[in-house]
């Protein structure tokens, strides 16, 4: 019996000693804790390239103008259906999305920033350019976030929850302010050219300032920026207009900023987005309307609805600006699959209007981005979405002298040279109009040749031309039916609808007022 | 694997060659075959083994049975106080020949006169009485005290039933294996008062089961503890048939001794273990037919055709079907060409069988002896590429090393193969989202795909599929050392591994069109598959220290004990792409270039323990009993890390008073015991390391080259701590009329404070919300049993009811909330006041008939015209805003109840099982209740039944096109989910063992089964289970009703 006692205690002694003094004391070995960061130069590298992300994406670039008066939203149920049935409120995901995603690019950019210091480094000049870097990254998000919602917390320190929950507003222009300072301090630091593709250069900081004194009606810090950009002589426009939001054109010398996009590793649906529904069925998000395409002066120069232009209802494609054929599908032109695209009701197409839910309801389709090479796999293209393009900045330019009424012949050639791009070839504007004249051109011009770049949105807005623009059905192609007679696509059931007391700003979303009194909501919201 | 592999190489060919398919037919008789087979062959096996053991007893038996002649006894049973008793069965031993008393409590029975005769009555001491050929036999029977010695399982230990100051539900190993079910949970569903079950539905070998006990206790992990022979495991891993009892602990006074992971319950399971004696072999099998549970019926051609034409109207101004188009289809005879609208759920689902086979070795010696199981579950899905396979063994060992020394080692080993099509839920979805108008399959083989791009019969078939091998070990280790009389030491370690290897495989195809093959109508270009690899290893030690002692009246237990768990699981994924073709299925035959692609993750806790239990008892009379677990966690920093968990309890058995035996109650209720108790337990659900600030990696590129970046994305709580739920029971046990009648009420009131809540923070602080101790929730609730053993004539019922009542409310979320998650279609509340994830929308008030009354009422969106929904402007401020939402009802039932019926009649049972809940909604989503707005699967029900200014009254609102106003979160869109259903009935024939002893088998039972074979819902009208989970329900791998034919033989 003795020997079982032996055994058995031995096992207990054995149980026993299994106790492991570390047992609650488990540490993450999958994940980085913030004692070991901010040592090395590769930290504050991959620390500022943490803040790229939050320069738009696929999904957020193609819904702008998707919600203004040029695109119609495909799918109603979708947020930013109800941006533009003006049917939202402070509850919707978009709203709050918008506002968190760039307080979270906010708070990466302030947290590099306060934490860079740490790191001692080996190669300052890095520092200091990575440092300008994420400033004018986090000044990009501000301008976004003072043009949809006017006054909001001016964030430049990571903030703790409790300061979180009591912060206040600031108003309006002393964002614009701190843009327009943080911009000017960083396009001092930044080179004119990165060896790295895509990060931001001098010139993305200053463009991205005239951008954002445009958006804030300061059109002589605007005209300023602009012309710094010209002066860079570092941009010019590429030559085609319609292979320029193709792979071959892609960081070319009219690129000023984009989001970058790498096939397999860091990919982007924009082909799955804008795609006709016979290339790929339920996949299309948004359509351009009637106003778009009208909006495509005659080769001659003349609006379509000027009677002498020569605008044929019945052959309404032929003769028409090339950026009409190059930016948007209409019926007759060939598809990236080598199909006619025929969006005509009852054609028998996937295209066809009231085909499915994700078959354009205007007959029209966007062409911008829809490249051959996505074909295969619509949800992992490698093309960069362009943000800002030099003739963004010439057209900004041309509109900042305009509204300061200093028209010269310097605004004529921006203008011209936009419309006088090789494949584009329109006449050019000649003579100095008058500046109601010259307004209306250079936004005709913007419209058409930016349509889809995700900018009319906030063109309309800062006009305030959008309760004009943007209220009202759905309108597309004209097409002859059956009995031979012309007939305009309406989509009777759909209304737009912007509420010029309310809409012009965007509601601070619900939540950020629930948690924090000190944020009030704007006005009608 | 093997089945997988020469599936695939079917389904592969099926798209390139096979023309012989008909339209629509299913095409996966290739596996039913497989299964079918292997089945068969196991049964097979399984009777030459029985058979050649047969012929070996069969002589033995022969010569060891003589016969005699027979006599007739007579006689008269009656009862202690004299009285003569009705339906008392007197059997021959040893045979099926018997019968039952009369009225005045007469039998009569012709038997051999050297047999000996069995008494029995439910309630009363069944008694052997040797014939030695008297003709006259009169019997007195005791009541059976021993049913009041009934054992039941709690933590660390057993307790005498009458002494169980807890609430405590038990069930035992005959009542669970009644209905066929592949997991423990569907077996336990009905049979226990206070436990919810809901069954959701699901695939082969991924059963979705929510499993509550008295409701819902946090806003997180709801998961109730399940400890099987004193280790943690989940309950899908159990074999039902290897099961002995299930203990539901309840109350805070039987769970504490569990601490922190006891708040919503704990559920004791203990395995069969081997009785000594000779070797018995014990097989069971059965074959069962499962069949879907969902079948809408899509509206008729032109009912449909006719719908869709006033919905453009509305829509487009123009209806899309003229009048000649709408007779040409209605007259075609070709279906190819003229398809009829959604043929899905014909073509898609079929009736699938499955096969259990369980074969069951017992016995041993003093010494030693042991229980071998063994069993080989195959189950079909009811659609293609849905399999699913369960080979596991399990060996229960007993070891007496000396008189004072037990070990006992348990080995489980279980593989579960898993066959799945690669998005499974797409294959649901496209059946009803979106697939109108399309021929399943062309009579060459050709998939028809739909002109939105979709065929979910391709999707089951040939789109891919996910391999899933699951192997699970558990070693378990226990000794006890009797070191005194009374004073126990046991110890025990177990190790649990489980290693997971899964493939996700995406198949290339290209679909072209039947009639023109130069149209490639749908494909997927390249190949890929993510194969992952999880190992998780979870070790437990357990030692306890019991100290048994009875003093004069006085009876002492005490239990001290120390517990530990130590988990680490590691999981590795990789990806590649561009395989040889779809058959090649080993990562590095995938492409070795760019696209290949990694990740991987690690993590670990530990939880240590100390516990003790007091129990102590004057005279089995006043019962008293404590509990206290002092744990510890690694989930908590500092200070948090430990936390203490008491409870308290006390019992008084009145029927053990003097008082109470002198009345004349003591002959209706001969027992009754009032208990009460108190006490707090924990809930750790916390995600692991959130107390600590750590950075996560991001991804960006420049150039055509990666930028990787990290940033911190949440932020960090180092306060973090458990979760505590207090709770109080009082409750009455009660046995009446000779035990006939057992009885047993509980009232509970369970409060859980410091709720883990991932309260919002500002989105300006541009971090993730991380879990903070806040928030208390609420469940008050009742529950009845009663239990009743009776006889009338020859035909025994033993039936029981339970009932139960849970009230959830949220009682407070620290200042904060409500929080409104959802959308447009789903939109539940969390907030106070409300019960937990309530529904949350619009009130409407019918549909609006006139423009004025649109003109004159706020309109939900632009454009509303007559027919549409009226939303009420519930707060009257002139807009329909989310400040018109109000609380729609409860998605949790408020009533859960079973009752479980015993009818026997000769060598017949027949078992019904009764289940249902009450005062919950359901909501009804996704194209069911859309009425065609997107082209989807439209309901028979909504036909004709629409508004349209010819049909004003119509219970559904105009139809429109792709545009969802009338069907959002709105009150329209639930149903009342109650149900009443027959959730198994099961007719059993015992075979007389006369018949079957001649054969060597010691006994033989045969039986059929079906579940879910009758239902009483007002779900019924949309042909859809009302078990399922709400929502886009049709979009989900649906529930089954299972026919099944079984044998249970003892050799």
């Amino acid at each position: 019996m003795n020997r079982y006692h032996k055994f058995f205690g031995l096992l207990v002694v054995t149980l026993v000693t299994a106790c492991n003094k570390e047992l609650l004391n488990t540490i993450p070995n999958d994940r980085i804790s913030e004692e070991i960061y901010w040592q090395t130069d590769a930290d504050v590298i991959s620390g500022a390239n943490a803040v790229y992300p939050y320069l738009d994406n696929d999904w957020n670039y193609v819904h702008w103008d998707a919600m203004s008066d040029i695109g119609h939203v495909t799918l109603t149920w979708r947020d930013e259906s109800f941006i533009e049935k003006g049917a939202f409120d402070a509850t919707l995901g978009r709203v709050a999305n918008e506002w968190n995603t760039a307080f979270q690019g906010i708070q990466t950019a302030n947290s590099f920033l306060m934490n860079v210091d740490k790191v001692t480094a080996k190669d300052p000049a890095l520092i200091e350019r990575l440092k300008a870097e994420v400033r004018a990254l986090r000044g990009y998000l501000y301008v976004r976030l003072a043009t949809l919602f006017g006054d909001v917390p001016l964030i430049t320190v990571p903030l703790t929850l409790e300061e979180s929950r009591a912060i206040t507003k600031s108003p309006v222009s002393a964002v614009w302010d701190f843009i327009s300072q943080e911009l000017e301090e960083a396009a001092a630091v930044l080179p004119l050219t990165q060896n790295e593709k895509g990060r931001i250069t001098k010139g993305a900081a200053l463009a991205l300032k005239a951008r954002s004194m445009l958006y804030a009606g300061r059109y002589s810090d605007a005209a300023v920026a602009a012309k710094q950009v010209i002066d860079l002589n570092v941009y010019s426009l590429y030559p085609s207009y319609e292979t320029l939001f193709g792979y071959a054109a892609e960081n070319n010398q009219e690129i000023i900023l984009d989001r970058q996009y790498v096939k397999d590793l860091q990919s982007n649906s924009i082909f799955y987005l804008t795609t006709p529904n016979s290339i790929f069925p339920q996949a299309n998000s948004f359509v351009p309307t009637k106003q778009a395409v009208d909006a495509y002066e005659m080769t001659n120069g003349k609006s379509i609805s000027d009677p002498s232009s020569g605008f044929d209802p019945e052959d309404p494609y032929t003769n028409r600006d090339p950026r009409l054929a190059y930016s948007i599908f209409t019926p007759g032109d060939v598809l990236p699959n080598d199909a006619v695209y025929d969006s005509k009701p009852g054609s028998g197409t996937a295209d066809a209007i009231g085909h499915s839910e994700n078959a354009t309801s205007t007959g029209f389709n966007v062409r911008k981005y829809l490249n051959k090479e996505d074909m295969e796999q619509p949800g992992n293209g490698g093309i960069n979405l362009i943000l800002i393009r030099y003739a963004d900045v010439l057209l900004m330019y041309a509109e900042s002298k305009i509204e300061e009424n200093q028209m010269d012949q310097s605004v004529l050639d921006a203008i011209n040279q936009v419309r006088q791009r090789p494949d584009v070839n329109m006449p050019p504007i000649t003579g100095l109009l008058s500046q109601d004249e010259m307004r209306k051109i250079v936004r005709n011009e913007r419209l058409v040749e930016l349509a889809f770049e995700g900018l009319r949105y906030f063109d309309i807005r800062r006009w305030r031309i959008a309760e004009t623009v943007v209220p009202g059905i759905v309108y597309g192609m004209t097409y002859k039916d059956a009995g031979g007679e012309l007939k305009t696509v309406a989509q009777t059931g759909f209304q737009k609808v912007f509420n010029k007391d309310r809409d012009y700003l965007w509601p601070i979303p619900q939540r950020e007022t629930e948690l924090n009194p000190n944020l009030s909501q704007n006005p009608k919201w | 694997m093997e089945i997988i592999y020469l599936h695939t190489e079917t389904t592969h060919m099926k798209i390139t060659n096979d023309k012989s398919n008909p339209i629509g037919s299913s095409t996966n008789t290739s596996v039913e075959k497989q299964g079918i087979k292997s089945g068969l062959l196991s049964i097979l096996f399984f009777l030459l083994c029985f058979f050649s053991y047969a012929e070996h007893t069969r002589l033995e038996g022969f010569t060891g049975f003589q016969q005699q002649a027979d006599i007739t006894v007579k006689g008269i049973v009656s009862n202690g106080k004299g009285e003569p008793m009705v339906g008392v069965s007197i059997k021959l031993k040893g045979t099926n020949a018997g019968t039952f008393t009369n009225e005045s409590g007469a039998y009569s029975l012709s038997v051999p006169g050297n047999g000996i005769l069995i008494f029995s009555n439910v309630g009363f001491v069944t008694r052997e009485v040797t014939i030695a050929n008297r003709i006259a036999i009169n019997l007195q029977l005791e009541v059976d005290d021993a049913s009041l010695g009934e054992v039941v399982v709690v933590g660390y230990g057993t307790q005498k039933k009458v002494s169980l100051t807890g609430a405590v539900s038990q069930v035992k190993a005959a009542d669970l294996v009644k209905r066929t079910t592949t997991n423990i949970q569907q077996a336990l569903q009905g049979q226990v008062s206070g436990v919810t079950i809901m069954d959701e539905g699901a695939g082969p070998g991924q059963a979705s089961m929510v499993l509550r006990v008295r409701g819902v206790t946090t806003l997180g992990n709801n998961e109730a503890l399940v400890i099987v022979d004193g280790i943690e495991q989940r309950l899908a891993d159990i074999n039902p048939n290897d099961i002995e009892s299930v203990s539901v602990l309840k109350d805070a006074s039987s769970t504490a001794i569990y601490g922190s992971r006891a708040a919503n319950g704990v559920v004791l399971i203990t395995t069969k273990r081997a009785n000594t004696g000779k070797v018995s072999v014990g097989y069971s099998g059965y074959y069962g037919i499962q069949r879907t549970n969902n079948n809408p019926e899509h509206m008729g051609l032109e009912d449909y055709m006719r719908m869709q034409n006033i919905a453009y109207t509305n829509s487009f101004g123009a209806p899309i079907y003229t009048e000649e188009y709408i007779q040409e289809y209605l007259n075609a005879t070709d279906r190819l060409k003229y398809p009829l609208p959604n043929t899905w759920y014909d073509a898609v689902l079929h009736q699938a069988p499955q096969i259990n086979n369980t074969l069951v070795l017992s016995g041993g010696n003093d010494v030693i002896k042991g229980r071998l199981s063994l069993r080989h579950l195959d189950q079909d899905g009811i659609i293609a590429n849905s399999h699913s396979k369960i080979t596991e063994m399990r060996l229960n060992t007993d070891y007496k090393v000396s008189k004072k020394i037990r070990v006992s080692a348990d080995i489980n080993y279980r593989l579960m193969n898993n066959l799945s099509p690669i998005n499974e839920s797409r294959v649901f979805e496209r059946m009803q989202q979106t697939s109108q108008w399309t021929v399943p399959k062309y009579p060459d083989g050709t998939y028809g795909i739909s002109s939105d791009g979709h065929s979910p019969l391709l999707y089951a078939e040939a789109a891919g599929t996910i391999t899933t091998r699951n192997d699970l070990l558990m070693g378990n280790v226990k000794a006890d050392w009797e070191i005194l009389k009374g004073l126990k030491f046991s110890t025990q370690l177990a190790a649990s591994m489980t290693f997971i290897t899964k493939k996700d495989y995406n198949n290339s195809y290209e679909i072209r069109d039947y009639y023109n093959p130069e149209i490639i109508t749908k494909s997927q270009p390249i190949n890929s598959m993510w194969e992952t690899r999880e190992q998780s290893r979870e070790y437990t030690i357990n030692n306890l220290l019991t100290y048994v002692r009875d003093i004069k009246s006085h009876s002492i237990a005490v239990l001290g004990g120390y517990s530990q768990i130590q988990n680490t699981n590691t999981n590795l994924y990789a990806y590649r792409q561009s395989f040889y073709n779809n058959d090649i299925r080993s990562i590095d035959a995938g492409a070795n270039d760019g696209t290949k692609n990694n990740a991987g993750s690690e993590a670990g806790f530990g939880l240590r323990s100390y516990f003790s239990r007091l129990n102590y008892a004057f005279k089995e009379k006043y019962l008293f009993e404590a509990n206290a677990r002092y744990d510890g966690s690694s989930r908590f920093l500092g200070d948090n890390r430990y936390s203490f968990f008491p409870s308290f309890s006390a019992g008084w058995r009145l029927s053990q008073e003097n008082f109470w035996n002198k009345g004349k109650v003591s002959d209706f209720i001969n027992e009754l015991k009032l208990r009460a108790s108190y006490g707090k337990t924990g809930n750790q659900a916390v995600g692991l390391y959130s107390g600590l600030v750590t950075l996560n990696s991001t991804n960006y590129s420049f150039g055509e080259s990666p930028a990787p970046g990290y940033r911190q994305q949440t932020l960090a709580n180092e306060d973090i701590s458990w979760e505590t739920t207090t709770q109080s029971d009082i409750g009455i046990d009660a046995q009446l009329l000779n035990n006939r009648i057992s009885f047993s009420v509980d009232w509970y009131h369970k409060k859980t404070d410091d709720i883990l809540l991932l309260l919002p923070v500002p989105g300006i602080v541009g971090l993730d919300p991380s879990y903070q101790n806040a928030g208390r929730m609420d469940n008050k609730g009742w529950e009845f049993i009663v239990e009743t053993h009776n006889r009338i004539g020859e035909v025994g019922i033993n039936a029981n009811v339970n009932f139960s009542i849970n009230d959830n409310l949220v009682k407070d979320l620290a200042g904060t909330g409500p929080y409104i998650t959802g959308g447009l279609e789903d939109r539940n509340i969390v907030g106070e006041g409300y019960p937990y994830r309530g529904y949350w929308g619009y009130l409407t008030d019918g549909l609006f008939q006139t423009q004025e009354e649109v003109d004159g009422y706020p309109n939900y969106v632009p454009g509303t015209a007559p027919g549409d929904v009226k939303i009420l402007d519930l707060n009257k401020d002139g807009i329909i805003s989310p400040d018109d939402m109000t609380y729609l009802g409860r998605v949790f039932p408020r009533y859960t109840y079973g009752s479980n019926i015993n009818v026997t009649y000769k060598g017949f049972t027949l078992n019904l099982l009764f289940q249902g809940t009450g005062g919950s909604k359901t909501r009804l989503g996704g194209a069911i209740f859309q009425m065609g707005v997107w082209g989807g699967f439209t309901h028979k029900l909504i036909a004709n039944n629409y508004w349209t200014p010819e049909n004003p009254n119509a219970r559904f609102p105009r139809p429109v096109k792709f545009d969802t106003r009338n069907d959002d979160m709105i009150d329209r869109s639930l149903v009342d989910a109650s149900y009443f259903r027959l959730k198994n009935i099961q007719l059993v024939y015992n075979i007389p063992s006369r018949l079957t002893k001649k054969i060597g088998i010691a006994g033989i039972n045969v039986y059929v089964a079906t579940t879910n074979l009758l239902t009483f819902a007002s779900f019924n009208e949309w042909n859809l289970d009302p078990e399922t989970i709400p929502g886009t329900r049709t979009e989900r791998y649906p529930q089954t009703s299972v026919t099944t034919f079984g044998i249970n033989a003892q050799f």
